[in-house]
């Protein structure tokens, strides 16, 4: 499933990983690939993430739970109690993984379709609770104002995140790196073949000493916890968290489409597929078709599932 | 019996969807024995070893494995304690070679202590596992392309590589070659020689008469006749379970 | 009052009855996960409204209309899902949940975000003292029953019903017992778009259409599917007016809003209660 990385495809990475880094020195439309490809990062980690489940069976198309409930949480916390961006965000990874702890247990006997279809609708409740709940979470107006992440120094170096977007660009690829690292370790680690003897065949991986639930329950646990962070950074970018935003039925879908159009073995490859896919929609399509762009999601899926030869399992 | 008993089962009843499916099953086996469960299509067999593995919760009774009541314990932490299976339909992970087969009942079989105290490298382990059911050159195929004899082989190769103390072995000589027969009986065999405790399944009795100590057979979720294979073949209960009224002596070498 | 929130019920619960037997004869038939139901019945709606806009189609004939544009895509839908692979069941749900971003992004991109309704036949009819039937709901009840009978009685009477419903329940013994199982999967399409082409224009004229509408409408569909079992006509009318009245009373008591919350809400118990779900099937004596 995965070959050994042939040296072509690292080479191949090093000089996209080294573009990336160089970008900001002066590439093309410095400003505007920048903040894109910043959100692409974030959404590249969201699908790593996503990833965490699928690699142990699970197809979720519930992340946008994840993700609105770590947005809501830092922008409530913001909003109430004033709190730091540190805070905020830890915060969000923690509300989100608790929710994540809820789905993992309260789930742990749906499989396949079933498992799809309890995510999907595992969204609607904190949807509908944010939307609501006029008087703590304003309702479907959502909340604005959220201030911007804090500026500080590193080394001697200022790094302002609140409003300079090649530090942000470079905190978000942080980020990303140390989603990768999660990636790699959860492909290629013990926990890695936990995952992958789950995923394969749970009734064997369980007579042969797999925990399987603990496996299911720390990936599904771990996978919340990073898109609920991404959520939380996605509110302090924005400065405003909509309920119709942020437990938007495409946050649930990109993850599934940027993971299977890269690759979803590969620790590289749902990075790649959302840089590309992320990048061209964002950069290219929705300027030339505003209303309607997202249909490239979509299609992506419908077209990868009809013609790629293994389905779903590739 | 003087040597002590290893598993003990005491008035063990399972239900599936309200549906009995075991009765009041005791069985022990002794440390060290091999025992075959035989019956009819549909008698519990491999309920009962599903319950013994932890994949079936029963709805009463005991399982006592080395002294310990492992009763309702997931099946993870009866793997642990030194209790390994193959299944009936060989369910080897599809995508992963052998060798990655065997290496997955390697890392996650024992218990961390074991793991430490490991003296060879995983990948020489899983090799030598391999080479025991006689699957050598075969360590880079992947599970979904092996034939369903070396899946079988395979099965009790990973089994083996948890380091269990009971194997329980469910149809593996059924719809193999007659070679493929005896080389599975021999491998039981050698299991033996080497100290371990069988407990098999043998519907279509092929490995039987050639390799077990004892014989239980179930019928309709109960134990009908236990004892020496010959005395057990013979049991007029057992005789009617398999062929309803018609006795034969060819009955031992009946294949579907 | 009471009498009030009877009429909503039965009207809303008789077109959700419309909406699952769509959804639940397609993934009876062919094991279909349509997670695209609730937008193609928003399409629907949004070709019987621009037929209404544009050319001024009086309201009765844009269902034929819709039922026969909404059949034939159907059909070509069927087409792709059969290149699918196995496991079928979640292949096609993940395969219709890309389908269903599509044709949201169509329908925003050709009627935008804004809200659109199917201007109403005439002022609503007074029952009693204060309880109102709108023709809408006359419309509503009157079609969905309609069409439910007729279903019932296809499958009932007729012999290509029996064919349908053998495929239903045991799908490999009726292709041994001679039954065209790709044939019935076309019938089963047909009859599925046909339903959905039918639910449309219904949709429209008694609620607002809007492109992220259906997965409301799809949410309802399996959840009256899982309640009720594939192609239990009975049963899916009981689910859908159970299902109606939880609506209506959560409406009435919470306040509209909290109404979404009420057929996730019971999807999820669902779930929970029948793992297997709509997954259900006998196991084999062997692996028990």
């Amino acid at each position: 499933m995965s070959p050994p990385s042939s040296s072509r495809s690292i080479a191949l990475l090093v000089v996209v990983g080294l573009t990336l880094v160089l970008w900001p020195a002066g590439g093309w439309h410095t400003q505007l690939v920048c903040r894109v490809l910043g959100f692409a990062f974030l959404y590249a980690t969201v699908t790593v993430a996503w990833n965490l489940v699928a690699l142990s069976g699970l197809i979720s198309l519930g992340h946008a739970a994840y993700f609105g409930l770590g947005a809501y949480a830092a922008a409530l916390l913001d909003r109430h109690v004033g709190a730091q961006a540190p805070v905020t965000l830890a915060a969000a990874g923690l509300c989100a993984a608790a929710y994540g702890l809820v789905v993992a247990v309260a789930f742990q006997r749906l499989r396949a379709a079933s498992y799809a279809l309890a995510t999907l609708a595992s969204v609607e409740i904190p949807k509908v609770i944010a939307d609501n709940w006029n008087s703590f979470t304003l309702g479907s107006l959502g909340l604005v104002g959220t201030r911007p992440l804090p500026a500080f120094s590193v080394a001697g170096m200022e790094l302002d995140l609140a409003h300079n977007i090649t530090a942000q660009y470079y905190g978000l690829m942080a980020l990303l790196a140390l989603a990768c690292i999660l990636h790699a370790l959860a492909i290629h680690s013990r926990w890695g073949w936990a995952l992958r003897a789950v995923r394969e065949d749970e009734r064997a991986a369980a007579v042969l000493g797999v925990n399987v639930f603990a496996t299911r329950l720390g990936a599904t646990v771990l996978s919340a916890a990073l898109t609920g962070l991404c959520g939380g950074l996605y509110a302090h970018l924005m400065g405003m968290t909509e309920p119709a935003l942020v437990f938007n039925l495409h946050i649930s879908a990109m993850p599934l489409v940027f993971a299977m159009l890269g690759g979803r073995f590969r620790w590289y490859g749902p990075v790649l597929g959302a840089l590309v896919l992320y990048g061209a929609d964002q950069l290219f399509l929705h300027p030339w078709l505003p209303a309607g762009h997202a249909a490239i999601y979509g299609l992506v899926i419908m077209v990868m599932l009809l013609f790629l030869p293994k389905g779903l399992g590739s | 019996m003087t040597r002590p008993s290893l598993l003990d089962i005491r008035d063990l009843t399972v239900q599936l969807g309200g549906r009995p499916i075991l009765q009041n099953i005791q069985l022990s086996v002794a440390q060290g024995e091999i025992v075959s469960l035989i019956g009819p299509n549909g008698a519990g067999k491999t309920t009962l070893l599903h319950v013994i593995t932890g994949l079936v919760r029963p709805k009463s009774g005991s399982i006592h494995f080395g002294g310990k009541n492992i009763t309702g314990w997931p099946p993870h932490r009866i793997c642990r304690m030194g209790i390994a299976c193959t299944f009936q339909i060989a369910r080897p992970f599809p995508e992963m070679t052998a060798a990655e087969n065997v290496q997955i009942g390697l890392w996650f079989g024992r218990r961390a202590k074991e793991i430490r105290r490991r003296s060879r490298p995983v990948g020489e382990e899983a090799r030598r596992l391999l080479q025991l059911v006689g699957l050598e050159g075969k360590e880079e195929t992947p599970g979904r392309e092996l034939t369903l004899s070396e899946q079988r082989r395979l099965e009790v190769a990973r089994a083996l590589a948890t380091g269990p103390r009971l194997l329980l072995l469910d149809e593996i000589a059924a719809g193999l070659s007659p070679q493929a027969v005896s080389h599975a009986a021999q491998l039981v065999r050698t299991l033996r020689d080497q100290g371990m405790t069988v407990l098999l399944i043998d519907h279509f009795l092929n490995l039987t008469a050639r390799v077990s100590d004892r014989l239980v057979a179930l019928d309709q979720g109960e134990t009908i006749a236990e004892g020496p294979p010959a005395q057990v073949l013979h049991h007029p209960e057992v005789l009617s379970a398999y062929l309803g009224e018609r006795p034969s002596k060819h009955a031992a070498g009946e294949d579907r | 009052m009471w009498l009030q929130l009877l009429i909503n019920t039965i009207s809303l619960g008789s077109f959700y009855t419309l909406v699952a037997l769509g959804f639940s004869i397609i993934f009876g038939v062919t094991h279909t996960f349509n997670l695209a139901h609730g937008e193609l019945i928003v399409l629907s709606g949004y070709l019987a409204y621009g037929l209404t806009r544009f050319w001024e189609t009086p309201f009765a004939f844009t269902l034929p209309l819709c039922m026969l544009a909404m059949t034939c895509l159907a059909l070509g839908l069927l087409a792709l899902f059969r290149r699918l692979r196995e496991p079928y069941e979640l292949s096609s749900l993940v395969f219709a949940f890309g389908l269903a971003l599509v044709i949201q992004n169509l329908m925003l991109f050709f009627f935008t975000a804004d809200y659109r309704r199917i201007p109403t036949s005439g002022p609503p009819i007074r029952l009693v003292a204060h309880t109102l039937i709108t023709r809408n709901q006359l419309w509503l009840i009157g079609l969905s029953i309609t069409a439910t009978v007729c279903v019932s009685l296809m499958l009932r009477k007729t012999f290509l019903g029996k064919a349908l419903r053998a495929v239903i329940q045991e799908r490999e013994t009726a292709r041994l017992a001679g039954i065209r199982v790709e044939h019935m999967n076309r019938i089963a399409f047909a009859v599925g778009g046909a339903l959905i082409g039918l639910a449309g224009p219904l949709l429209g004229q008694s609620a607002y259409l809007h492109p992220s509408g259906g997965m409301e409408a799809t949410l309802i569909a399996v959840v009256i599917t899982l309640f009720a079992g594939a192609g239990r006509i009975r049963g899916l009318l009981m689910g859908a007016w159970l299902l109606a009245l939880l609506e209506s009373g959560t409406t009435l008591w919470l306040g509209s809003n909290w109404r979404e919350l009420v057929s996730a809400g019971i999807l999820i118990a669902l779930l929970i209660w029948k793992p297997e779900g709509l997954l259900a099937r006998k196991k084999s004596a062997a692996e028990l």
